[in-house]
Parts: structure tokens; C-alpha cells; sequence
């Protein structure tokens, strides 16, 4: 990693401030009879990039807006390098928090904005305005410091609202959707510079966003949110290869997740589950046996190679779609019936298969994974 | 109904339909603009010459010189307490969380709805057992209840018009709730405030009822001061400065739709 490389001697000195350890111990907010957050533990590590995915409604922006100090919670503690700070107002708590539509004050101009903080913090004028020219620089905007936040394209404004939220070195940086308002390659772009922006700091990261590819790219451990409770957390590769249920499994990539009756467990940690509608396939039992089976696409076989796979199925093709040297398959299994997508790259020389051809199904035992809850059919 | 033509006829009919209206709305305040520069001494339409004589009694007049003043030393701390509470209402229940909200937010404008005279009525008997009758203090307070819905509706409207994520940003980066309403809100605010200053002004300045009830001779204003000449005398002087009163008010509602204009502008451009 070489991250440093093109930051000038200033941004190292901070750089060798550690962000902060953040532990929340049973945190939990309820609106009345309507529970928004369930009794919520969690330790994220000073310095770590921690994700929260999770659809709308999940309890993801409650347990920001409780971090941030907006609301306050029902229950639990949360503890900022050991010190309780559910009590501390919002203003005191000394985190930067980058909003969705960048709340960047219209009134003020761009080193206005960046300056802001440090002016509520009594810094002197001299040091305010090298310090913001500093952020600037860092965002590469310099220049731009006297126009006014409308006059900036939208990444030009993620870039100030990073600025400002970092200028005064808070500890911990909350993220609400940060890049929600951008297009597609923009956002692809702004990734990586907060992710470079990030580790220049060295500053505790907490993002929220409902955007799985994002989550996965940015973060260093991400945790799954559903109904107001952590489903799972894990690394990025952990959570997608190693889903508990079935809602994590369906929520990270497009894996095929298929119904189970009844599951004997076999040598080596795999057992023999029946497929409802018929036939046996051998997985992993992981640690809950459920009651589905849960296969990723780029596992699984397509064509003669799938001969030689431990659970082999005939099938026919129901959809074929190229995208970008990539193709994809939908793929009905005979006698049961269920549907299986499987995904691969192609070379120029790969001739696909068409709807209604018919084929051989099959992937490696230790690519099927026997996970809690029922599919969605 | 797809006949270009029966369209282009029906368009042309509403355009005048929409001038007529106008005319309607504004010539019965016009008129009163040709009388003031009438030769006749008394009140005649049409005028049958022209002369600046009214406005010349206008001006020399003492009754009106001090009326005016009395309306200007009621209107602006009339409009200033106004803005001042107005403002507050409408911060609580704009972005408070106060339970009835929404009925609170309709007794707020309730004064602006009510027939005034009820309003007057309640209040002379009590401005007589309070001593206050006939003073500034009376019709201060009369004339701030009467404004402060008029700068509720400005100021709430203007909180409405951006999410409260500027207030929290302002929070997280440090800004206890003070430096918050003082360097982001109020900010964001200014116009609807301004806008509700005037109007609150204005509508002290013109304001009849209440003064016929709450003032005396001494510190009535001006609309009383009109009203008491058109049942005693009926020359064109009234018209005279029924015109001044006109020119005043129209400016001051141009300088608060301006206002609202520019104001309007600057936070749309940024949420974009």
C-alpha cells in the first residue's frame, strides 16, 4: 500500500492519529410500541473503514443518527475510546459527519464551509485560513475557496463536505449515503478517494449506505441490517462467501438459494440435504443447518465440465444475458424444478448457449453452503 | 376540441377574462388617485380640474403630521415584537416536536382569521381596567397580536422550504444550538423574516379597527385620522393622503416581494 505517496509532509503528521475505538453495548431505540433498533452490540476497531448495509427501514441512519448524537436511545451505551458519550450533545462529541445531500450552507462560501468548524472552535484567524487552504488542497479544490457551494458540481461538493467534516480532525467520520446523490462513475470515483482520504487520516470510519457493491469496495468489515438488527457482520469476502441466512446470502451478489427438507450430516463438517421437489445434494452444514442451500454463481458448473462435480443436475437454459465479457445464465433443474444462476467470464471464442438448449448443471460440495431460513419463492 | 383554432379563441377568452378581473381588482383603488388632484372642495368624481392644492393641506397639516408619526412609532415596534415572536412560534413548531402542533399552528393564525372587531371588543374593556386605553402601549399590543401571524406564516414557510440537515450539520461540527440559530438558521431564514417585517409593518400602518377602539385623539393614526374626516369633512385632502398611505404601502410590499424573490433563489440553487 502506498497510499502516502502523494501527500505532501503535512497530511503525514496527521496521519499518525489513530481514530477511535467505538463500542456500542446493547444500544436500542424504540418510537413507542415500534421498535427501530433492536438492543445493538458492536466493537469497531480506532482506524477501521466499518460499513452498514441494509435496506430502507432496517435501522441503519437510527443507529447513525444515535452515534451522531441526533437521537438518543432507549437503552445501552455507546463508548468512544472507553468513555460512555450517550449523554454528550452532538455538538461536543467531536465527529465529522458527511450527509447525503452534503448540507453544505448555501449562504457561506466553499472556505466558509470548511472553516465553520474550526470557527466554533475559537481557532484564530491565521491558522483557520491555512488550515482550511490545507483541506482544500487535500480535496484538490484549491482555488475554489470563494465560491459559493452552488457554484461546485456534485462531486465537487462530496469533495467540500469531506473537507469540512475532516478539517477539525474528529476521531470517528459518520457517512449517511455519501455518495447516493452521484451518477455511476462518479461514485466509482469518489470511492477510492475517500477510501485514500481515509486511510491518510487514519480516522475511524462508520458508513451507512444501501449500496452492497459500495460497501464491499469501501469497507473493511461490514455488517448487515434487517428490521433493526445486525444480521452479520464480517469482512467484505467473509459476509459474500460465508452468509449465515438467507437474507444475507440474497442480499450480497446473486447467489441461488434453494429449499431444503431434510438435512444427515456426513464426515469433514458437510451433510446430505434433500432438495424439496426431489434429488440430494451434498454441502456444507454450517454452523446453523437450516433449511436452504445456498449456491454462488461463479460456482457453479455449466456444460461437460459439470460431470465431474460432486452434485450434477441436468437442466435447461431459461435466459442467457452478455454483459461486458461476462455472461450469465438462468438455468431450470430437472425434476425439482428449482431455478440456479451460474456466472462466467467469456473469451471471444466462447460460443453460449441459447434459451432452451439443453445442458449439465453441477458445482463442488464445498461451494454449496446449508444456511438458516426459508427462500423467497 | 383538438381545433387549433377554437383553442387559440379560448385562450384569447381567458387572457381578457384575466384583465377584467384585474381591472376590478385594482381601479376601485385607483380612482381615489385622480380625486387627489382635484380643483373641487370636496370630495367629486370626475374631478372637474386639476390642482396640487390637497397635497399642499396634506403637508401642512399638523393633525396628519402627527398621525403619521403616531403610525410609525406603533408600527415599527408593533412589526419588531411581531417578527421577534412570530419567529420564535414558528421555530417551535416548524422544527420542534411539541405535542399539537398542528393545532397550536392554526391558533397562531387565528388572529389573522377572526373578524378583528371581535378582537377589538375583547380588548377595550380590558385596556380600561388596565389603564391603558387610548395609550401606545394599547394598540402596541393589539397591533403585534394582529402581526404576528402575518410573520408566522413567512418565517414557518421559510423553515419548510430546506430540511433541518443544515441545523444538524451545523450540530456535528460543533455549533451548540445558539451559534446554530445564529450562523445557519437565521441565515437561511432572513428573507421569510424580513418579509414578515414588512407585512407586519404594513398591516400596522393601515390597520383601522383596532385603532378606532385602542387609541385617542393624541396617539391615533393615520387610517383613524381618514376615518374621522370622511364623517366630518369630506374634502380631498383625504384623498391626498389616502394616496401618500397608498405609495407607502405599495413600495414597502415591492421591496418584501424582492426580497422574497432573492431570497427564494439562494438556497434552491443549492439543494439542486
Amino acid at each position: 500500500m502506498n497510499v502516502h505517496a502523494d501527500l505532501t509532509p503535512d497530511h503525514k503528521v496527521i496521519a499518525e492519529k489513530r481514530g477511535a475505538l467505538v463500542e456500542f453495548g446493547g444500544v436500542t431505540k424504540t418510537y413507542g410500541p415500534v421498535t427501530a433498533l433492536r438492543p445493538t452490540s458492536l466493537r469497531i476497531e480506532a482506524g477501521e473503514f466499518f460499513a452498514i448495509i441494509g435496506p430502507s427501514g432496517s435501522g441503519k441512519s437510527t443507529l447513525l443518527g444515535i452515534t451522531a448524537g441526533f437521537i438518543v436511545p432507549s437503552a445501552g451505551m455507546i463508548r468512544i475510546d472507553g468513555a460512555d458519550i450517550v449523554a454528550v450533545p452532538p455538538y461536543s462529541r467531536n465527529f465529522g459527519m458527511v450527509f447525503q445531500n452534503y448540507a453544505l450552507f448555501p449562504h457561506m462560501t466553499v472556505a466558509e464551509n470548511i472553516g465553520f468548524p474550526l470557527r466554533m472552535r475559537g481557532v484564530a484567524k491565521a491558522e483557520k485560513a491555512e488550515r482550511v487552504a490545507r483541506a482544500l488542497a487535500m480535496v484538490r479544490l484549491e482555488g475554489l475557496g470563494d465560491r459559493r457551494p452552488s457554484e461546485l458540481s456534485g462531486g465537487q461538493q462530496q469533495r467540500v463536505a469531506l473537507a469540512r467534516a475532516a478539517v477539525y480532525d474528529p476521531l470517528l467520520l459518520l457517512m449517511d449515503e455519501p455518495l447516493g446523490a452521484l451518477d455511476k462513475n462518479l461514485r466509482e470515483e469518489m470511492q477510492e478517494e475517500i477510501k485514500k482520504f481515509q486511510k491518510a487520516l487514519g480516522v475511524t470510519v462508520i458508513y451507512v449506505t444501501h449500496d452492497q457493491q459500495e460497501a464491499a469496495a469501501m469497507a473493511d468489515r461490514l455488517a448487515i441490517m434487517r428490521n433493526g438488527r445486525l444480521e452479520q457482520i464480517g469482512s467484505p469476502r467473509e459476509l459474500y462467501e460465508r452468509p449465515q441466512n438467507v437474507f444475507v446470502a440474497g442480499f450480497l451478489g446473486e447467489a441461488s438459494i434453494l429449499p431444503v427438507t431434510k438435512t444427515s450430516p456426513l464426515a469433514g463438517g458437510f451433510a446430505v440435504a434433500e432438495l424439496a421437489g426431489g434429488g440430494n445434494v451434498e454441502a456444507v452444514a454450517s454452523t446453523g443447518v437450516g433449511e436452504a442451500l445456498c449456491i454462488r454463481p461463479e460456482c457453479i458448473v455449466v456444460g461437460p465440465d459439470a460431470e465431474q462435480t460432486d452434485n450434477v443436475f441436468a437442466a435447461q437454459v431459461e435466459e442467457a444475458v452478455y454483459a461486458n465479457g461476462s455472461v450469465r445464465y438462468r438455468l431450470r433443474l430437472d425434476g425439482s424444478g428449482h431455478v440456479v444462476n451460474a456466472r462466467f467470464s467469456t473469451r471471444p471464442d466462447l460460443v453460449l448457449m441459447q434459451p432452451g438448449q439443453r445442458t449439465k448443471v453441477g458445482w463442488a460440495r464445498r461451494d454449496g453452503l446449508l444456511i438458516e431460513g426459508r427462500p423467497e419463492t | 376540441m383538438t381545433d387549433p383554432r377554437l383553442w387559440r379563441i379560448l385562450s384569447y377568452g381567458i387572457l381578457a377574462f384575466a384583465v377584467l378581473v384585474l381591472i376590478y381588482l385594482v381601479l376601485p383603488t385607483l380612482v381615489i388617485v385622480p380625486l387627489s388632484f382635484s380643483s373641487e372642495t370636496f370630495l367629486s368624481f370626475p374631478p372637474p380640474g386639476f390642482s396640487l392644492q390637497w397635497y399642499d393641506a396634506f403637508a401642512q397639516s399638523l393633525d396628519y403630521r402627527i398621525a403619521i408619526l403616531n403610525s410609525v412609532k406603533i408600527g415599527l415596534p408593533a412589526a419588531l415584537f411581531a417578527t421577534v415572536f412570530g419567529t420564535l412560534a414558528a421555530l417551535a413548531l416548524v422544527r420542534g416536536h411539541l405535542p399539537g402542533r398542528r393545532l397550536l399552528s392554526a391558533l397562531m393564525i387565528a388572529p389573522l382569521i377572526l373578524p378583528q372587531i371581535v378582537l377589538a371588543i375583547g380588548l377595550f374593556p380590558i385596556m380600561v381596567k388596565l389603564g391603558i386605553i387610548g395609550s401606545y402601549a394599547g394598540i402596541l399590543l393589539g397591533h403585534t397580536v394582529l402581526a404576528m401571524p402575518l410573520v408566522f406564516i413567512t418565517v414557518a414557510a421559510a423553515l419548510k422550504s430546506y430540511a433541518p440537515t443544515y441545523e444538524l450539520a451545523a450540530m456535528t461540527l460543533g455549533a451548540n444550538r445558539w451559534n446554530t440559530f445564529r450562523f445557519v438558521t437565521l441565515p437561511m431564514i432572513k428573507p421569510g423574516v424580513i418579509v414578515g417585517f414588512i407585512f407586519a409593518f404594513a398591516f400596522s400602518f393601515d390597520e383601522l379597527i383596532l385603532a378606532i377602539f385602542l387609541t385617542n385623539p393624541a396617539t391615533r393614526t393615520v387610517p383613524r385620522l381618514l376615518w374621522e374626516h370622511l364623517n366630518y369633512q369630506m374634502t380631498p385632502v383625504i384623498a391626498a393622503a389616502t394616496v401618500v398611505l397608498l405609495v407607502i404601502t405599495l413600495s414597502m410590499l415591492a421591496i418584501a416581494a424582492v426580497y422574497a424573490r432573492t431570497g427564494a433563489r439562494k438556497p434552491s440553487g443549492a439543494a439542486s
